[in-house]
């Protein structure tokens, strides 16, 4: 077999992946904007096209409100995850003193209590701090992970320690040696991080649901839920809800990836 | 390197800037403030309980009225904020939940503040799950029944007359499910609250008078037997599973001509029905003219601040002002006597879901309602998936009940 | 300041914003539940001075409750067929993107990522159309062997298409992190191994696998962590019931339930610290072969 055939094929294979990746999101798509596609979930149904399930939402709804909460409530998240999570995961891996470990293995640990029973105690924390429907309350719980401290962590072990000690004999202390060493190497794993944590808030819904629980305070998926009544679930309006969910979270991740390709690691691992 | 360091110092700033201006919320004082807590299933609804809130407020104006909708995980959310020693003044609560919330202390009784006329202008049935044994805890705000729906035009094509007893649904969806074009003669679903009313239509009951399960019971057995042999085993009926969940979709893409909901289902028909001509009509009948009856009520916390005022919110909200507004809106049925007469007036082909009232048992079997629903409707999908005995089935069923009370 | 003193230093001084945070917002809750697994609570009892003190009841009831033990079988079953999918599956979705042979790999990027950004609800939707009697792949199954069977509603079946949705939703998230670990790995390594004549499997054996040793300690870990809280996806498939006949019934599924159906706040604390329990064991276990590999 030929380079050439192979690489073809290769790239087939792939491409087949890809589309049947994203098949349910393609149907979402087409349910929103097709008004026979209603319980059949037939691809091939007559096709109308319409926009009025759009004009629904965008028009019954306070869209923009929800739009800008989320967006407020994702950067900060976003932005104080990728602090406080760097700083957590750096230290752990990088400064050996003694109580990292358990630091370590305690967030471990938590990572495996089910969330679902931690709801009601830590709605009454946030009672007590009069901190339900506010951003406070909506952002300030959620600005660690232990999910990406632990993310971090192991990628900072695979750090050269030369580097480093490189930073020592500069006279750089821990905190010049994680501004100007540690973050520059980790560049992709910050933006992964920063794709895992946005997105990820982006989509929550149970705790915003329970937190901001003033119209005023809904993020897009509390706002949007808000209107699947409880017995009647279905009907294309809902589906052109998830698009309108989905899209803004895939054009963030499509740019983040374009900031990851433009520095391509060139500071990176690779030295 | 140094614009790192830049971004990284912007970002703290921005952040902790972002803290210092999301907080400094104050409380207004001054009025009163009512927290109401239920849901809203559409842009309608939320409207015109919105007007009758207005109203309220313009009555009372030292009162202010929030309203918190919650769609999903109503109880969940509820629950939560009830446990962290606030929670809302007068919230929704679907008759299902009630007993546990009574038998729990949750909520304040409002007889005390509520006329006896009043009280009686009710459906009684509406009212039932909202009791105990000697006080009264919410007024209905809207009811459904179970009925029957089916597709006129069908029937008026075959020649066939809707079936209105037992062994006539059987023949009916029979002959329907032997037709190219159908898949079945109805849809029917698995879950307990919607094979409920066959139970109580053979004179069966889901607990005795000691609360004890009743299970193996000829009348339950002998329903189980009708439901899931006779109707779904023998391929005359199919279950709202085979049609990818769809219960109400199955009748509307013309896959069955027949099909059993609530009153609430008429706003999914309306909107997708159009190729059929739905009708709606009473549950065929069994030994007796039984159905299931759901229904939501306004409640009052055992924590109101103002209980006196949360009280006459309730009333307000269910007055008989209220109702027609609830009729006009055209999405539900009002749960008091006087308004029905509108409603049938308004809605004269949806007659059926009130009409049914007078013979209906509120879906509602005390504390351990969401345990005993578990339960049955595994009962029922042994026999339709396992092919278990119904007898077995049920034995099976009260056994787990009984352990299960044991752990408590 | 000597080295170790400074280490202790910064290294507290850079944890102490996660420290309090997680202190506040996780520990405190996470003491109120486990006191609550000692008591008998409803959460419509109003505040926590209501539980009622019982000791270890809960944890022998549960020892000796059907339901759950059925729930722990259940919660292993996803967890041994979820794991070796996810793993593998976003480990080489990872290495075809990084793989020179390919082109345009920013927009499979994104379409494989796809799948972790839509909602679950509309994922359950279409895959529970597919896996219907007539749905597709029962189309594409029958040409090998006639096939009528209703995925969604079999008792024995029904794991299978929700771990693949669980796969579906996951491998996203574990591909991005697989590809940040094999473009950490210096192309100076791949380019001795072509002088020294190396195929694909000896790349994959001597080079990818070993450098990303941690990449993978770490996303097992998280796929077994994950796995054992499985919950949306059975929740929504089955209606929030675990049926059909408690076939997709999680352990958190069960403790759900007992929390917010049954009122049994107590029971479902204790539930997930036994749950909690079962998770760290394994954990523990992973981290020391790995420290033996």
């Amino acid at each position: 077999m030929n380079d050439t055939l192979k690489k073809t094929i290769f790239n087939l294979i792939i491409l087949i992946i890809s589309i049947i990746a994203v098949v349910p999101f393609i149907w979402s798509l087409l349910a929103s904007i097709n008004p026979n596609m209603v319980m059949d979930r037939e691809f091939f149904s007559p096709f109308n096209f319409t926009f009025s399930n759009y004009k629904y939402i965008l028009m019954e709804f306070p869209y923009s409100r929800w739009f800008l909460n989320s967006v407020i409530v994702s950067v900060f998240v976003c932005l104080g995850n990728l602090i406080i999570n760097t700083m957590a995961g750096y230290s752990l891996a990088r400064l050996n003193f003694k109580g990292s470990k358990f630091i370590l293995w305690l967030t471990i640990s938590l990572m495996m209590i089910p969330s679902q029973v931690l709801l009601a105690p830590t709605y009454i924390v946030l009672t007590k701090l009069n901190w339900i429907a506010t951003y406070k309350g909506l952002i300030i719980p959620f600005l660690f992970n232990l999910f990406n401290i632990f993310l971090v962590y192991q990628f900072l072990l695979d750090i050269p320690k030369d580097l480093e000690e490189a930073g020592e004999i500069d006279g750089l202390n821990p905190i010049g040696i994680f501004l100007n060493i540690i973050i520059p190497l980790s560049v992709p794993i910050l933006i992964t991080q920063s794709i895992l944590s946005f997105t990820n808030n982006w989509n929550s819904y149970l705790w915003p649901s329970l937190i901001g629980n003033v119209e005023n305070y809904y993020t897009l998926p509390v706002g949007l839920n808000s209107f699947y009544g409880v017995y009647y679930q279905d009907g294309n309006s809902v589906q052109a809800g998830v698009m309108l969910l989905t899209l803004p979270v895939i054009i963030f991740y499509i740019i983040a990836q374009k900031f990851l390709k433009s520095n391509d690691i060139t500071t990176g691992i690779k030295a | 390197m140094k614009s790192f360091k830049i971004y990284f110092v912007m970002v703290l700033v921005l952040l902790s800037s972002g803290i210092l201006f999301a907080s400094g919320q104050k409380e207004e004082s001054g009025e009163k403030v009512l927290k109401l807590v239920g849901w809203s299933t559409t842009p309608q609804e939320k409207e015109y309980v919105q007007s009758r809130i207005d109203l309220f407020e313009a009555e009372n104006p030292n009162v202010k009225v929030e309203w918190e909708i919650l769609a999903n995980e109503y109880n969940e959310t509820l629950q939560i904020q009830i446990a962290s020693g606030k929670g809302p003044d007068v919230f929704y609560l679907d008759a299902s939940w009630a007993s546990m919330f009574i038998e729990n202390y949750a909520l304040s009784p409002i007889d005390d503040y509520i006329s006896q006329s009043t009280i009686d202008g009710f459906y009684p049935s509406t009212l039932d799950a909202f009791r105990d044994d000697s006080n009264l805890y919410g007024l209905a705000k809207d009811m459904n029944t179970l009925v029957l729906y089916y597709d006129e035009l069908a029937f008026e094509k075959y020649g066939m007359s809707v079936p209105t007893t037992w062994d006539e649904l059987l023949e009916t969806s029979k002959t329907f499910a032997a037709m190219d074009e159908y898949e079945a003669g109805i849809v029917l679903r698995t879950d307990f609250a919607r094979f409920y009313p066959f139970i109580l239509q053979n004179g069966g009951s889901i607990l005795d008078e000691d609360g004890n399960p009743n299970w193996t019971d000829k009348a339950v057995v002998d329903a189980f037997d009708y439901y899931f042999n006779d109707l779904i085993g023998s391929g005359a009926a199919k279950t709202n599973k085979d049609f990818n969940g769809e219960n109400e979709g199955a009748l509307t893409t013309k896959k069955v001509p027949m099909m059993i909901s609530g009153g609430w289902a008429t706003a999914y028909l309306n909107e997708n029905g159009k190729d059929i001509e739905w009708k709606m009509t009473k549950l065929p009948k069994g030994k007796s003219e039984k159905t299931v009856l759901f229904t939501v009520a306004y409640v009052m916390n055992k924590n109101a601040n103002d209980q006196e005022l949360a009280a006459s919110f309730i009333d307000f909200m269910t007055s008989e002002k209220s109702q027609r507004m609830v009729v006009d809106s055209g999405l539900a049925v009002p749960t008091r006597q006087a308004v029905a007469d509108y409603y049938i007036e308004k809605n004269p082909t949806l007659g059926a879901n009130p009409e049914q009232a007078k013979n209906a048992k509120v879906y509602n079997l005390g504390v351990h309602t969401p345990k005993i629903a578990d339960l049955m409707s595994a009962a029922g999908d042994k026999i339709r998936l396992q092919g278990m005995s119904a007898q077995q089935a049920l034995e099976e069923a009260e056994l787990e009940f009984n352990e299960y009370l044991d752990t408590l | 300041m000597n080295k170790t003193k400074e280490n202790k230093f910064y290294g507290w001084f850079f944890l102490s914003p996660y420290l309090i945070l997680v202190v506040l917002f996780f520990i405190v809750p996470l003491l109120f539940a486990i006191y609550f697994s000692f008591t008998r609570y409803s959460l419509i009892w109003g505040g926590i001075e209501n539980a009622k003190f019982v000791g270890l009841n809960n944890f022998k009831n549960l020892l000796t409750d059907k339901t759950f033990l059925l729930s722990l079988k259940n919660t292993f079953v996803f967890v041994i067929l979820s794991l070796p999918i996810q793993l593998i599956v976003s480990f080489f979705l990872a290495y075809f993107l990084n793989s020179h042979l390919l082109k345009n790999k920013g927009y499979y990027k994104t379409m494989f990522y796809i799948p972790t950004l839509i909602s679950t609800v509309a994922i359950t939707l279409i895959f529970s159309y597919l896996f219907q009697s007539n749905g597709l792949i029962n189309i594409v199954l029958s040409i090998f062997h006639p096939i009528e069977v209703n995925w969604m509603d079999s008792v024995s079946l029904i794991k299978y298409p929700v771990v693949t949705m669980y796969a579906w939703i996951k491998v996203g998230v574990y591909m991005l992190i697989y590809l940040s670990g094999l473009m950490g790995i210096p192309t100076s390594y791949y380019e001795t191994l072509k002088l020294e004549g190396g195929n694909f499997i000896h790349e994959l054996r001597f080079i990818v696998i070993p450098s990303l040793r941690n990449v993978t300690y770490f996303i097992t870990t998280m796929i077994l962590i994950d796995s054992f809280k499985l919950f949306d996806i059975p929740f929504i498939v089955s209606k929030g019931t675990g049926g059909p006949l408690n076939a997709t019934l999680t352990t958190v599924i069960y403790i759900y339930k007992s929390a917010f159906s049954s009122g049994r706040m107590g029971y479902a604390t204790a539930a997930s610290l036994i749950l909690f329990l079962i998770i760290f064991v394994i954990a523990k276990l992973q981290s020391t072969v790995k420290e033996r590999l």
